[in-house]
């Protein structure tokens, strides 16, 4: 008995001669953002080349010039650019804290897949990273100097934590986009992100996907009805003019949601979307200070009802005709009702081709401190 | 009476302690000094010494509370060394012993490891018989028994077994005396040296005995069916069997209210998991799973280790050993010296120490963090064992980091769920999980709830309270 | 670490026992391997998988019930005579080992993959076979134990993620049993492997002190398997669908990848510990039973019983050196499953008509 643990004992012993993995954090450098993009002429290493990937680093230490740097390598896959990547860095790069992935318009147009599958493969990324795109190239965004955060990095990571927390933008994660992307009837969509002046950034549309390919945008001004059409999670507020008094400007601020059902008439889909808005009234503007709302509920609902619906159609009537995709996920519900049936179908011909009927329904909570 | 009184003396020895108090030279009174009482002797015997040489008294009727009669001179040697005078008549080969114990005994005061803010404050002494009535008198009931027994070839130490008739299984109890019977050895100095003699597995890290200085805490363990060994000579009383759980609940605990008592168990039971794992799983963190650790805190620790030259490991060990030599110390130096160590090792020694970026601040934070828990545990050997098990698995994490972890920790439960204590499973009752008692080894239950005797420690009786009016009311 | 019957397990602690042998690595493919045919129904494969295992109590029990102090060692000898009897012993002793190797093999990779790149598998399979020696070198009632104790650890883990459910989509559930029958009965097939433990019965029948309750604590423990199972089967299809369940190879743990715990970003650190004791126990559990039947077949007891566990910690370390790849694993794995269903199901019926043809029983 005590030869086994004696045995086990010296085994153990052995262990402790080698760590293999051991890294140390004080020579790491942390990667805190990816970027993808196309090579450009002047970047390719050789003619193969297509893909160029910046990591953006914080610096450490009190003697430095810069707060962050970039690390950027380039190949004919982000897999061969690793080897750049190891040519250029005097530290180990490390990127297990990479909190986003952002990617130029043109790759994305190109497909992600082929960029994303190194990333799905990888163990030690977080599937809760946060995906953008961006208009132009991905890696100028990295130039933007700003004036509250130490490196553009970080106020990219927290713009894309915060943003569906106050408006209504979609919230994309890597596991998100990964499910929307394989399954059937789903798209993902992505938020885009704009650098607007030297100093700034902010987000100036979604980027609608067929698959893992960018088919088309839809701008800032639209972009909340796709959310609410989505039936992604967003605080934000809309704004619309009260029926009868088209001068008097109303804003509720609120959270959605939806429900969604499939039919189909010989051919033809039948879709029916049921949004769900529940908000307080913020604001009332030009109005007769004395004129009460609260008696009005009935007419504020329906203005804002009216108001959402109309938008909601247009930004349809886009996805319909101009680029034929289902951005809404309307074909999971499909799928659910019809089973295997359906799926021998391209969903997204018969979702362009679908007559869609969209229903708001406003709760109002409350009103604020006065009338 | 010369051969008597020769024989007598080649057993005693040589000592000028020694008294031989000749009355005659027919009569003769023996003691030792520094064990007698002289006054008893000038008081109630040697007024009477005349009267038993005339005949006219028996030795019996000499007013001392204890008479012995005895021809056996080993007998009579040693009880000389405890205090009693032996009387010798020429005439009679029987020898009288008289009680006349008067060692000075310590005062009986709060033992300085075992303190308790509600409660008695009685500790044991030195001195055997009081001891015993020290416990008596907290549980008096005909039903508890106590056995002496003697250890020791060459100097004997004499000691005792206490339990409870009624409530102590025999099988432990035969047991308790089958192990006391078979110490073979020439002296014995403390219920330590007996604790090692008896236990099952003597090498292992935590005890299997539960030692108190504590009168209360004895009562109360012979109360759910255990045994009590003491010995002559020391004030630390040996209870068992011992269960793991019971190294970390506090007698005080039945004493509070109930939440406080909750909260203060709770928070020991989460110190002990936190002294053996924090330290540790700092080094995992910090050497291989870098993803693991929070952001923010992720940037500032890479920042602070850029400045240290050691790994994590090193660090570890070398804040851990500069702890333990301190508290080795701390144990030696009388008490005014003891709280200047405290100063210069805490707080000079460790503020010097991060200034000269030897270690970071964050490995300060988390030892200190792993010894306060430790300190924690009322149990002084138990605390120290739990101290120990943390190396090992500071190595494993060092070399396979939260996989080692996993493997200390899983290679620990086993080895304390194989252990026994005088046939008793050492961690029920978390291993053979018996919810009955579940309730109040990790949490505190009321009193009047617990109406049975816990199912970890055999006994025989198993409702000790009956239906109480508290409970009655609380329905 | 004695082989004394004197050392009793009670129905609980074999209950226990059962579950820990159970829930092995594999639990963190199950729901891939099941996608595989049956896409989003693969919850139902694996509620039907499961029935053998409900028969398999069963029978063992209707065995058992005619032997009720011998052990598989033994059983085999008495039933079947020498030379088929040792022949069964080994052919069992050898599933156990192959069953424990595939494992301690699975679960090196799974570490190797998601927490320890680097590091050499050939090291952190020694790191296992060492620990599981240790462990199947006690005696069956401190395993048990030890068990009963992670047991509930483990059960206070699995509760965080409950959260889970939160951020899923039910639709992909629906509609249900649209794979259809075919496709759900092929995948059982993947689940097999998952529920291959009642044959410890065999083994560790004497130990148990209270045979009349035997078959309701293993129907329960075999019952809070299914349990978990199917929820755990439950909550990757809700998250990811069923075409991305069949994409991943360690579908569970993406899960908890996708998942962002409050306070700790992160839970692998608590899953990476929780996983090593769900592998640890089972492959020590497979080995006590390997141990014990090899005592018993050989009639060795006592220090050579030391010999034993050293020999079969090598067979077992050797075996785990066999696969390059872990397709090739996945492949013994799948071996072993069919292996186990004959040694759960076919064994116990073949001993019990042998033994009622013969009209043998033990007085």
């Amino acid at each position: 008995m005590k030869k086994i643990i004696l045995v086990l004992l010296t085994l153990f012993l052995f262990f402790l001669s080698g760590c293999w993995d051991a890294k140390d954090l004080g020579k790491s450098d942390i990667a805190i953002i990816a970027t993808y993009d196309l090579a450009q002429e002047s970047e390719k290493l050789k003619p193969g080349d297509r893909v160029v990937v910046d990591l953006q680093t914080p610096v450490m230490g009190e003697d430095v010039k810069e707060k962050a740097q970039v690390v950027e390598s380039v190949g004919q896959t982000v897999g061969e650019g690793r080897n750049t990547r190891g040519n250029r860095s005097s530290r180990y790069v490390s990127i297990t804290a990479i909190r986003s992935l952002i990617f130029g318009e043109s790759l994305a147009s190109e497909g992600l897949g082929d960029v994303l599958d190194i990333v799905y493969r990888n163990p030690f990324l977080s599937y809760t990273v946060k995906l953008a795109v961006v208009d132009g190239y991905a890696k100028d965004l990295l130039k933007v100097e700003p004036k509250s955060f130490p490196y553009i990095g970080e106020e990219i990571n927290g713009l894309l934590t915060y943003i569906s927390q106050q408006n209504f933008v979609p919230q994309v994660n890597l596991a998100e986009f990964h499910i929307d992307e394989t399954n059937y009837g789903r798209n993902p969509v992505l938020p885009v992100i704009a650098a607007k002046a030297k100093d700034k950034i902010e987000i100036s549309g979604v980027a609608i996907f067929k698959k893992d390919f960018l088919v088309g945008k839809i701008d800032a001004t639209k972009m909340v009805f796709l959310t609410l059409l989505r039936g992604d999670k967003g605080h934000g507020v809309i704004t619309f003019p009260l029926p009868g008094e088209e001068e008097v400007l109303i804003s509720l601020q609120g959270a959605n949601s939806r429900k969604v059902k499939v039919g189909f008439e010989e051919d033809r889909a039948i879709i029916d979307i049921d949004i769900f808005f529940k908000g307080d009234i913020i604001e009332v503007e030009k109005s007769n200070i004395l004129d009460k709302y609260m008696d009005k509920f009935e007419l504020v609902k329906q203005g804002a009802k009216d108001y959402m619906e109309s938008n909601c159609l247009e930004v349809l009537s886009t996805l319909q005709n101009d680029y034929r995709v289902d951005a809404l996920n309307t074909g999971a519900v499909a799928r659910a009702r019809y089973g295997k049936s359906i799926e021998h179908s391209d969903w997204d011909e018969l979702f362009s081709n679908a007559d869609i009927r969209v229903n708001a329904h406003v709760k109002i909570r409350n009103h604020g401190s006065i009338q | 009476m010369e051969t008597n009184l020769v024989l007598l003396k080649k057993e005693l020895g040589q000592s000028p302690q020694f008294v031989f108090r000749y009355y005659t030279k027919n009569l003769c009174l023996v003691y030792n000094r520094g064990f007698a009482n002289e006054n008893i002797i000038n008081r109630d015997i040697l007024p009477h010494l005349s009267l038993i040489f005339q005949g006219e008294l028996e030795p019996y009727q000499i007013p001392v509370a204890e008479v012995i009669k005895t021809s056996n001179l080993e007998q009579v040697a040693q009880e000389i060394s405890k205090g009693y005078t032996a009387l010798i008549q020429d005439n009679s080969i029987d020898l009288y012993l008289f009680n006349t114990k008067g060692l000075e005994k310590r005062a009986v005061i709060e033992p300085p490891t075992e303190r308790t803010t509600r409660g008695s404050r009685a500790g044991f002494i030195e001195d055997l018989e009081t001891n015993i009535s020290l416990v008596r008198s907290t549980l008096n009931t005909p039903a508890l028994t106590v056995e002496y027994f003697t250890i020791g070839e060459l100097a004997s130490t004499k000691g005792a077994i206490l339990f409870l008739d009624n409530v102590a299984t025999p099988d432990i109890v035969n047991e308790v005396r089958h192990r006391l019977k078979n110490i073979k050895v020439d002296n014995i100095l403390a219920t330590g040296e007996i604790e090692n003699h008896i236990e099952d597995h003597p090498w292992s890290l935590f005890p299997q005995a539960f030692g108190t200085e504590k009168p209360n805490k004895v009562a109360a363990n012979l109360a759910e069916g255990r045994v009590a060994i003491m010995l002559n000579g020391t004030p630390y009383v040996l209870l068992v069997p011992a269960l793991f759980v019971q190294f970390f609940q506090g007698v005080e605990d039945y004493f509070d209210r109930f939440w406080v008592a909750n909260y203060a168990r709770v928070l020991r039971f989460a110190g002990l998991v936190l002294a053996m794992t924090i330290t540790p799983t700092y080094i995992a963190l910090v050497t291989y799973h870098h993803d693991l650790l929070p952001f923010s805190l992720l940037l500032s620790i890479a920042e602070i280790r850029r400045e240290v030259p050691f790994p994590p490991i090193i660090e570890a060990l070398i804040i851990e050993t500069i702890l333990e030599m301190l508290r080795e110390a701390g144990l030696r130096l009388p008490n005014p010296l003891g709280q200047t160590l405290g100063v210069v090792g805490g707080i000079v020694l460790g503020q010097a120490i991060i200034s000269a970026k030897i270690v970071s601040p964050l490995i300060i934070i988390v030892v200190t963090i792993s010894a306060v828990a430790s300190f924690m545990i009322p149990n002084y050997s138990a605390s120290l064992g739990i101290r120990l098990v943390k190396y090992p698995l500071m190595l494993l994490a060092a070399t396979f980091g939260a996989f080692g972890i996993a493997v200390g920790l899983i290679l620990f439960i086993t080895h304390q769920a194989s252990m026994e204590s005088f046939g008793v499973p050492y961690m029920a009752p978390l291993a053979p999980t018996r919810l009955r008692d579940v309730g109040d080894s990790i949490l505190v239950s009321h009193t009047w709830k617990m109406k049975n005797r816990p199912a970890s420690i055999p006994h025989q009786k198993d409702q000790r309270i009956a239906d109480s009016l508290q409970e009655h009311r609380q329905k | 670490m004695t082989d004394n019957y004197k050392y009793r397990l009670t129905s609980k602690n074999f209950a226990f026992l059962l579950i820990a042998t159970m829930q092995e690595v594999t639990i963190l493919q199950l729901p891939g391997k099941a996608a595989e045919f049956a896409g989003n129904d693969a919850w139902l494969s694996i509620l039907l998988a499961s029935i053998p295992a409900f028969v398999s109590l069963f029978l063992i029990l209707k065995i058992c019930a005619r032997y009720p102090r011998l052990s598989l060692g033994e059983l085999n000898d008495e039933v079947c005579g020498v030379y088929i009897g040792k022949f069964l012993s080994l052919a069992y002793i050898l599933y156990a080992v192959a069953n424990a190797a595939v494992i301690i093999r699975l679960f090196s990779e799974v570490v190797s993959s998601f927490l320890l790149v680097r590091t050499p598998c050939w090291i952190l399979t020694l790191v296992m076979v060492l620990t599981v020696t240790y462990i199947f070198s006690r005696d069956i009632r401190a395993i048990a134990w030890m068990n009963e104790f992670t047991q509930y650890l483990l059960l206070a883990f699995f509760l965080l993620f409950i959260f889970l459910v939160s951020k899923a989509d039910y639709h992909f559930l629906l509609p249900i049993g649209d794979a259809g029958v075919k496709n759900i009965l092929l995948g059982t097939q993947g689940a097999f492997f998952n529920y291959i433990s009642p044959e410890i019965l065999l083994v560790v029948y004497p130990f148990i002190e209270n045979k009349k309750e035997i078959l309701k604590a293993g129907s329960l423990a075999v019952l809070f398997s299914v349990v978990t199972y199917t929820l755990i089967t439950i909550f990757v299809i809700i998250n990811f669908g069923g075409t991305l369940a069949n994409i991943f190879v360690w579908d569970f743990l993406d899960l908890i990848k996708s998942y962002q715990l409050p306070l700790v970003e992160r839970s692998e650190f608590f899953t990476a510990i929780f996983w090593s004791w769900i592998a640890i126990r089972s492959s020590s559990n497979e080995l006590f039973m390997a141990r014990h039947t090899l005592a018993k077949a050989a009639g060795i007891s006592g220090k050579y019983l030391t010999y034993i566990i050293l020999a079969l910690a090598g067979f077992v370390y050797g075996l785990t050196l066999i696969p390059e790849t872990t397709s090739e694993t996945q492949t013994y794995a799948s071996m072993v499953g069919f292996a186990g269903m004959f040694f759960m199901l076919g064994l116990p019926v073949i001993l019990w008509a042998v033994s009622a043809l013969r009209g043998v029983r033990e007085t």
